[in-house]
């Protein structure tokens, strides 16, 4: 093997600025694989952001019709919050309700989707509290308080410290009514909040619903989010019945779900254009320095080498070739994702709002993230395309005629 | 004098369709009236039972308080022409209830935002004939209506029974496409002087929420009153 190894290496070097032109454009595939893979990564991560822990948490607990039907009166009880705070792996659970109302300045009206949150928990679910853009979130403890989406607020022409009425009919049939006072103003870049959405405190929706220590959902935060499953399980030992479901994002957003799974989709595409090129890259390379070698390769079959240690041969070349390739690409593509990881790119030129993804609006700057099994991938890839595409020229060459191949130029 | 007398006889037992029409859309109110009124709801979610005193003129101004519950005393809704304000005493606000919240529910009850405003008038919004008489339809008079092409009307057939002294017994709502979707009962007849009859009792019944209703107890009605124009206004709406 050593000997193999020897005369590999040489045999590389005879060619120099061949050999490096091939690894040089393969370390370029290596390094712009890494760049696309680490950009991808960090959209998908920015969506996962956005659409998972912003709206849906890593777990829901709701009543069964509740997604569904949107009842007002298919309630949790409020209780069930203790019992979720109790359960190990429970990072942080905001308890919701939700209704729709008739919210009033005192000009205008606009109709809006009430959220009743808990100012105190909410915020460590939700990164709701860096999206006010003006005056502050729900002040913990405090009841009386409204804060609208950005849209709203100018729809119904009131600013911080103005009051506005709701009214609603009620769970039990009577027109809920209410005044609350604008302490702050979101932009969570979710079009429905933006436009219709305001933040009260639970209590105080309770109040006008008429839905005393009742909830219509509970969001929880785990402490893994690549571990949801047994977390789900064991809620769902502990708390699932008739009246009470516990979902994970996935269940209750199937749509998330599949989009999440074009992650992997993506990074196969990718992968497979660049090694595709890379790999006809190596198949010429090798080919050539084949047929270039005949009578040298003859040499060696007249003196005894065996057609196996001829292959082993040139496919050692090639795997010290895709060495080579991948050193200089891993430099290449490490500097390419610090860029990423560090700076981002910023598309807000060409998308001066942000970004919309199926109504989900994400930062213009999209920051990279580096997966090590995605950078491990395209390494594997390299090796695995530089054996597969010189096995045909190694065939080639350990089935040479020495005395033919003595005889060539 | 004695022909006068079987003139007056055939008159009162042969109604018109305008008489079998006009006592549809007055039961209850007449031209002007001022009632107290019970009602009880059912639905699959809640029960619940107000009482509220309703001015009535026409069918262009109605002002409706609730009297009960202590919750909900002094929520007054005014409707004029097309328009419907609630008053909110609780954070002394009045409000229009836009376009959108029409179609929702008035109170709690079955009746709609725009069943008050939309309050269209059989004599007025609909072509109707006489479709049974006495003796074909136990002992009633049915006038089945269809609205007419301009009416602001969400029905598609309307059918009132009506006794031949002039006093509804029920009205059936068809929708467009032929379905009954709603029935309204008249009951416990009383006199209201001026030799008129109305029913006291109203139960209105939607057949697509098999077990719930609204029931409409009159403990009251003054048909007497006068009321002028001016008295359907904001500043009324807000009068304790």
């Amino acid at each position: 093997m050593s000997f193999l190894l020897t005369v590999a290496w040489r045999n590389l070097w005879r060619h120099k600025r061949r050999s490096l032109i091939t690894a040089t454009a393969m370390a370029v595939g290596v390094a712009l694989c890494m760049a696309t893979l680490a950009f991808n990564d960090g959209m998908f991560e920015a969506i996962f952001d956005v659409m998972i822990e912003q709206q849906l948490g890593h777990v829901q607990v709701h009543h069964p019709d509740y997604p569904k039907k949107r009842v007002m009166n298919d309630t949790l009880p409020a209780e069930i919050l203790t019992r979720i705070d109790g359960e190990p792996g429970t990072v942080a659970a905001a308890p919701r309700l939700q209704g729709f109302a008739l919210l009033g300045s005192e000009t205008k009206s606009s109709g809006a989707l009430l959220l009743g949150v808990d100012p105190e928990r909410e915020p460590k679910v939700t990164p709701i509290g860096k999206r006010v853009v003006e005056g502050t979130f729900l002040p913990p403890g405090e009841t009386g308080g409204i804060v609208l989406g950005l849209r709203l607020a100018d729809e119904l022409g009131v600013g911080l410290g103005d009051s506005v009425v709701a009214v609603t009919q009620a769970s039990d049939g009577s027109l809920g009514n209410a005044l609350y006072t604008v302490t702050g103003i979101v932009k969570t870049g979710s079009a429905q909040i933006d436009r219709s959405g305001a933040f009260v405190s639970v209590a105080d929706l309770q109040d006008l619903l008429v839905l005393p220590d009742q909830l219509h959902n509970i969001t929880i935060l785990t402490d893994d989010a690549t571990d949801i499953a047994p977390y789900a399980e064991r809620l769902r030992a502990d708390i699932a019945s008739d009246t009470v479901e516990v979902q994970t994002w996935w269940e209750a957003s199937p749509q998330s779900a599949q989009m999440m799974s074009m992650r992997d989709f993506s990074s196969v595409i990718v992968l497979g254009i660049v090694f595709g090129a890379a790999g006809l890259g190596i198949l010429n390379t090798m080919m050539m320095s084949v047929f270039e070698r005949t009578r040298e390769l003859g040499v060696l079959k007249a003196l005894g080498l065996r057609p196996t240690r001829m292959v082993g041969l040139i496919l050692v070349e090639s795997v010290l070739l895709a060495s080579l390739a991948v050193s200089i690409g891993l430099a290449l593509g490490g500097g390419l994702d610090a860029f990423l990881v560090l700076r981002g790119i910023d598309l807000s030129a060409s998308a001066k709002e942000g970004i919309s993804f199926s109504g989900v609006v994400l930062d213009p700057v999209i920051k990279g993230v580096v997966r090590w099994e995605g950078v491990a991938q395209v390494v594997g890839a390299v090796f695995f395309v530089s054996l597969a595409s010189s096995l045909w020229p190694a065939i080639r060459a350990a089935r040479l005629d020495p005395v033919e191949s003595l005889r060539a130029e | 004098m004695m022909m006068l007398l079987l003139a007056a006889m055939a008159w009162a037992a042969d109604p018109t369709i305008e008489e079998l029409l006009l006592a549809t859309d007055d039961a209850g109110r007449g031209d002007q009236s001022v009632a107290v009124i019970q009602m009880h709801v059912k639905t699959d979610r809640y029960e619940r039972t107000m009482k509220m005193q309703a001015w009535a003129k026409g069918t262009e101004r109605t002002l409706v308080r609730i009297l009960e519950p202590a919750k909900d005393a002094g929520v007054t809704t005014l409707k004029v022409d097309d328009n419907l304000w609630n008053y909110l005493p609780k954070v002394d606000r009045t409000m229009k209830v836009p376009p959108g919240m029409m179609s929702g529910s008035w109170m709690g009850s079955h009746f709609s935002n725009d069943d008050l405003v939309k309050e269209s008038r059989l004599s007025e919004d609909f072509t109707c004939e006489i479709t049974g008489r006495p003796d074909d339809s136990g002992g009633n008079y049915v006038v089945s209506c269809v609205p007419k092409p301009e009416a602001p009307v969400v029905w598609g057939k309307v059918a009132a029974t009506v006794t031949p002294d002039k006093v509804p017994v029920k009205v059936e709502y068809w929708d467009e496409k032929g379905e009954l979707v709603r029935t309204m009962d008249y009951s416990d007849v009383r006199d209201v002087g001026n030799g008129r009859k109305m029913p006291f009792h109203m139960m209105l019944t939607p057949h697509d929420k098999p077990g719930e209703f609204t029931e409409l107890t009159f403990e009251s009605l003054d048909l007497t009153v006068q009321l002028d124009d001016g008295f359907f206004n904001l500043q009324s709406l807000q009068q304790r």
